[in-house]
């Protein structure tokens, strides 16, 4: 293993054999002073050895697809086994780009809040061109802002850093089936404190979106589902976080 | 109760304690999901043996009309099924669990002998 820092960037990844190795080396480019862990979500490609390639990565290899829930919260169990003070996640697609990372990394650094989102709406200027993924998107943050009393308007990125107090509660207890949006409320009713910062996503290198449009109101109802089912939740009470 | 309905019942019951017994012997049904089998199985042969004690039950909780002993038996099946669904999201929450467990550690194995194997190299040179 290198010298380890005390960020570490973790890469979920569910065959991403195309976009894998320009995520890694773009923020291996971009990001300094963070280790980088890719989870293989039991990748039927070679996005594992592609990974191994590029050098400087640990690559956690899960025997089968966990989905995204089980494979983002592997790598926090991995951040709080190896004691880091910020994870930050990064999606394996290639549209969070590598060059807001240190953004993110540096409002946890401030302790400006416990979890750091960024945010695609803030900026204003990358709305969602299809119809209706930025009605089912809108209506998300709308009902999530109501529940937590805050405003989010990007509720569903992937893109986010926490600090170790979040580490642990995340490691304990990670939503599954929509664990973005689900996290978000989850966390807030936990007391920490979360915030948005802008950021500028790119075009997805490759692949497509888990959510296509048709389904997109199925899951609409399931998330709102979810999350109400949320609020009513236990908050988790960890003793042993830092 | 009719003499076909107490055979009948009798069946059942015989049956549901036969299988379960059955199916625990070949090991293929632990013991701790078993209890509530053969407790349905009991129940419905003391039913149909002593008819007496479901006249009594029927008639505390005012269930006297066949619809309404269908629905308690409904609400009877009900209950079990969703009794799975809980054991079955705790094993999904389990193996979750163990499958990340695993992971973690086989990647602690991985870099632990690659280490070894520089080592090694080094020593021998």
């Amino acid at each position: 293993m290198a010298a380890k820092n005390d960020v570490l960037i973790i890469v979920p990844a569910y065959n991403e054999a195309q976009s894998i190795a320009y995520v890694l080396t773009e923020l291996q480019k971009k990001v300094s002073g963070a280790d980088i862990v890719v989870i293989d979500d039991g990748s039927t490609d070679n996005t594992s050895s592609i990974a191994r390639a590029v050098g400087g990565v640990q690559v956690i290899v899960l025997p089968y697809n966990l989905g995204i829930g089980g494979a983002v919260q592997t790598g926090y169990k991995f951040a709080k086994e190896g004691d880091y003070s910020i994870a930050v996640q990064v999606d394996g697609d290639g549209q969070h780009p590598a060059g807001q990372v240190e953004k993110l990394v540096a409002a946890i650094r401030r302790n400006e809040a416990d979890v750091v989102i960024g945010s695609r709406y803030l900026v204003g200027n990358d709305e969602e061109k299809d119809f209706f993924r930025r009605l089912a998107k809108n209506l998300l943050s709308i009902a999530i802002s109501f529940f937590i009393k805050q405003r989010i308007t990007d509720s569903s990125s992937g893109l986010r850093a926490v600090n170790k107090k979040v580490i642990y509660s995340l490691a304990h207890s990670y939503p599954r089936d929509y664990p973005e949006p689900e996290s978000i409320v989850l966390l807030a009713r936990e007391g920490f404190r979360i915030k948005e910062v802008p950021v500028r996503m790119q075009e997805r290198f490759a692949g497509k979106s888990s959510i296509n449009r048709l389904k997109g109101i199925y899951y609409l109802v399931k998330v709102m589902l979810c999350i109400f089912v949320d609020m009513f939740k236990d908050p988790l009470q960890l003793v042993d976080a830092g | 109760m009719t003499f076909l309905q107490r055979i009948l019942i009798i069946g059942a019951g015989a049956f549901i304690l036969v299988l379960t017994f059955e199916l625990i012997r070949r090991r293929k049904l632990n013991e701790e999901y078993s209890l509530l089998w053969l407790g349905t199985g009991i129940v419905l042969l003391l039913f149909a043996l002593f008819p007496s004690i479901l006249y009594y039950i029927s008639g505390l909780l005012h269930l006297h009309y066949l619809t309404t002993m269908l629905l308690a038996n409904f609400l009877f099946l009900t209950s079990i099924v969703l009794h799975f669904s809980v054991i079955i999201s705790q094993h999904t929450n389990r193996e979750t669990e163990l499958t990340q467990r695993l992971a973690i550690l086989e990647w602690k194995l991985n870099t632990l002998e690659r280490k070894k194997a520089c080592t090694e190299l080094e020593d021998g040179e």
